[in-house]
């Protein structure tokens, strides 16, 4: 791969420097000076996107062919879990030869000759390096022929920065294409399963159910995987740690914005901002061990007897977390109301906290909103500070002393050590994915569609 | 309320520092009641500055320090123990582009009548919004559309609103920083024969780039250059025979 890049780098520099050279100072104009650079890379883009193509089309047809090679020669003629374990190891034993040159040190299935399975790799050996070279050498040709080509028979009128532009606009949307297409590779495939989950469990038993118990479920199937006591548990964390996030975080951005010199904003704000950067592990870890002892001694002053695992510590853990989500962009979007609201809202003889709450506020609101709703979309997937401070009992209350647990840290436990595939213990946890990816997806059109709606009401 | 040629405003050795920077110097000046006074100038020479200082606007800049003595009926403004709030209930301002809040109509004119507790109940409310956009000539305008955001008026009409906003609260003085310069001539000519009508109740200072402008609508100018007033009188006699050659150079258009 690296010797690919380096061939195809010293390429696109010689053929560029000799497009460049195409232009003599007796055919360069005032004209066309702009179209130099872009003849050139014109020339680099038609030779070198092709080849690469080519190349990499090339490659994996011939591995296809190598491999059908390899099966019909070798293993068509061993059992089929013999051919499963040697095709499943056998990238590794060709690494292995091409480390050490024997493959001394490998177990093997006594069923199969250890001379037969050296053969075999030799033969992949011997045929990747003829494919490697081979490739290389038709793409070294192939991109020759085409710059030479081109250089030789494009005349220089032509409007190549037009041109260029065009294929700019192919390639990025080619990448672009590749980031929807990944997001919709993903969605399928928690699709299939989720749906391979749903065929062994009704979908209402799934979304109505009260009763999570997936550890029995061979006892009672139909009753075991209800996601209610999830879906409150979710709710509730969220629920307290965006409270929380909000009240801490718009204070701060308010404060900020209109209380602080901006010199102390520029050092309070990326101090507010590191808060983001902590892995949320550790907070679990200031949830469980420091925080969660805190509560539960406050707690017991007022006579209230507390679990050390609750959703309260989860919340507001996950609520400092939460903060620079909503100071930092709120502290912007504050920032960006114009000057003369302000001045205008001061010369009406407002005081300061009626400017912000009845001008600033009002017109940053879509801003705060869109703030509020990314917090929320956070609070939903966190998992780390849940798993540690709140529990794995599937409780269904709205009752914040109490613990609680969430979809995300399900999916742990359940995807966790040894699975069985197709059992439904292992399938929910797809089901249980695809329930969040749905409500995440809910509150970003609620976001979207109310800035939307605010931005009509007040643009 | 007090006679005609009463001064209402009494300015005296005014310097205004933004830092280190001096941005007015010795400013001496007097303000008639219920007259239209213009200050004009080229740009950059403190004429809002100076303004901000008539109801202490400049407090909001960290940086601004104002001295000397600015007396409004008597009363010295521009000291530490003077609430910023009852001098702007007194002293309004409208600013160079129009400033609506981002609510509606209705609540734009009723924002300082909240903010200051002005009404006993909702009709009193009603009664002196819609009698401040009537005085702007805006009412019949927008008399169907009241609770519609104010950010869908024109420029125009929302810089009158800005000033139906401002008389609201019954002021005595309205400041004005260049009310037109975002708008169209015809625009332009509703706020000016507005700010005739108003002059005959308030005191009006008025900042304005166009001398024509100034010529139309003020009784008294005051020229303002490199942050010193060069001269102040009675606008009929600067326009016609200007005694300093730097304010006849800037009203034939030769400077600024
Ligand atoms: N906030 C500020 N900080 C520092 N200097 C300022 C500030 N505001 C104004 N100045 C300076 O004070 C001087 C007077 O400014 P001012 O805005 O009063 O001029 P102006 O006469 O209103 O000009 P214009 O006609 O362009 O509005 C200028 O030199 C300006 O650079
Ligand atoms: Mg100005």
């Amino acid at each position: 791969m690296f010797l690919f890049f380096l061939i195809s780098c010293i390429l696109i520099f010689i053929s560029y420097k000799l497009a460049l050279r195409k232009f003599t100072a007796s055919t360069i104009t005032r004209e066309n000076r702009k179209q130099i650079k872009y003849f050139a890379s014109y020339i680099v883009l038609w030779s070198c996107i092709p080849s690469v193509i080519f190349f990499f089309i090339l490659y994996f047809s011939t591995n296809i062919w190598i491999n059908t090679v390899i099966t019909n020669k070798f293993i068509s003629s061993e059992p089929l879990i013999v051919q499963e374990i040697v095709q499943s190891q056998l990238p590794a034993l060709v690494k292995q030869l091409n480390d050490t040159n024997s493959l001394e040190n490998v177990d093997f299935p006594s069923s199969i000759s250890k001379e037969r399975i050296l053969e075999m790799v030799k033969t992949i050996v011997h045929y990747q390096q003829w494919q490697q070279l081979l490739l290389y050498a038709i793409f070294v040709i192939l991109f020759i022929i085409l710059a030479s080509f081109l250089l030789n028979t494009i005349n220089l009128k032509g409007n190549f920065h037009n041109k260029v532009e065009k294929i700019i606009r192919v390639v990025l949307f080619l990448f672009a294409s590749i980031a929807i297409l990944t997001t919709v590779g993903v969605i399928c495939s928690l699709l299939i399963e989720a749906i391979k989950f749903f065929s062994q469990i009704p979908i209402t038993q799934f979304l109505f159910g009260s009763n999570w118990h997936p550890e029995d479920y061979e006892l009672d199937p139909e009753n075991s995987f209800g996601v209610i006591p999830l879906l409150s548990g979710t709710l509730l964390i969220a629920l307290i740690s965006v409270s929380t996030a909000i009240i801490l975080g718009l204070s701060a951005a308010i404060y900020m914005s209109e209380y602080m010199s901006s010199k102390k904003r520029k050092i309070v704000k990326p101090i507010l901002e590191i808060l983001a950067g902590i892995p949320s592990i550790v907070y679990g870890f200031f949830a469980a061990i420091t925080f969660a002892p805190f509560l539960v001694n406050c707690f017991s002053f007022f006579g209230i007897q507390v679990e050390n695992e609750n959703a309260l510590t989860a919340g507001l853990v996950m609520g400092i977390m939460l903060i620079p989500f909503i100071s930092s962009l709120s502290d912007d979007m504050l920032h960006a109301v114009p000057k003369s609201l302000r001045e205008g809202a001061m010369g009406m003889g407002s005081m300061k906290n009626e400017m912000i709450r009845k001008v600033l506020l009002p017109s940053a609101f879509h801003g705060i909103m869109a703030a509020v709703l990314l917090a929320v979309s956070r609070a939903v997937g966190e998992t780390m500070i849940v798993v540690m401070a709140s529990s794995l009992a599937a409780n269904l209350t709205f009752n914040p002393l109490e613990p609680v647990t969430t979809i995300t840290t399900q999916i742990v436990m359940l995807i966790q050590g040894d699975q069985e595939f197709n059992s439904p213990k292992t399938l929910v946890a797809f089901a249980l994915g695809l329930l969040l990816l749905c409500i995440t997806l809910v509150f970003n059109i609620i976001a979207v569609h109310i800035v939307n709606k605010y931005k009509e009401k007040y643009d | 309320m007090s006679d005609i040629n009463d001064k209402k405003i009494l300015i005296k050795d005014v310097n205004v520092f933004y830092g280190t920077k001096q941005a007015l110097f010795d400013i001496d000046l007097h303000i008639l009641s219920q007259q239209v006074t213009a200050f004009i100038g080229p740009s950059g020479c403190g004429k809002s500055t100076f303004l901000r200082c008539l109801n202490k606007m400049n407090d909001m800049i960290d940086n601004c320090v104002v001295k000397g003595s600015i007396k409004i009926d008597n009363d010295e403004i521009n000291a530490k123990h003077v609430d910023p709030v009852a001098l702007r209930m007194k002293v309004g301002m409208v600013f160079q582009k129009p400033n609506p809040f981002p609510k509606s109509i209705f609540e734009n004119v009723a924002y300082g009548l909240k903010i200051h507790g002005l009404c006993n109940n909702k009709a009193e409310m009603e009664e002196i919004v819609i009698s401040s956009l009537e005085k702007v000539g805006l009412f019949n305008e927008i008399k169907d559309r009241l609770h519609d955001s104010a950010l869908g008026l024109s420029g125009g009409q929302q810089q009158r609103l800005c000033i139906a906003r401002t008389i609201a609260i019954d002021p005595e003085i309205i400041l004005m920083d260049e009310p037109c310069s975002a708008l169209d001539p015809i625009a332009t000519a509703r706020i000016e024969s507005l700010i005739e009508e108003l002059s005959i109740k308030y005191t009006i200072v008025i900042v304005t780039h166009s001398m024509q402008q100034a010529a139309r609508v003020s009784d008294n100018t005051a020229f303002f250059h490199m942050g010193k007033i060069v001269e102040f009188g009675k606008t009929s006699s600067i326009f016609s025979n200007p005694k300093d050659k730097r304010t006849e150079d800037y009203i034939t258009g030769r400077i600024g």
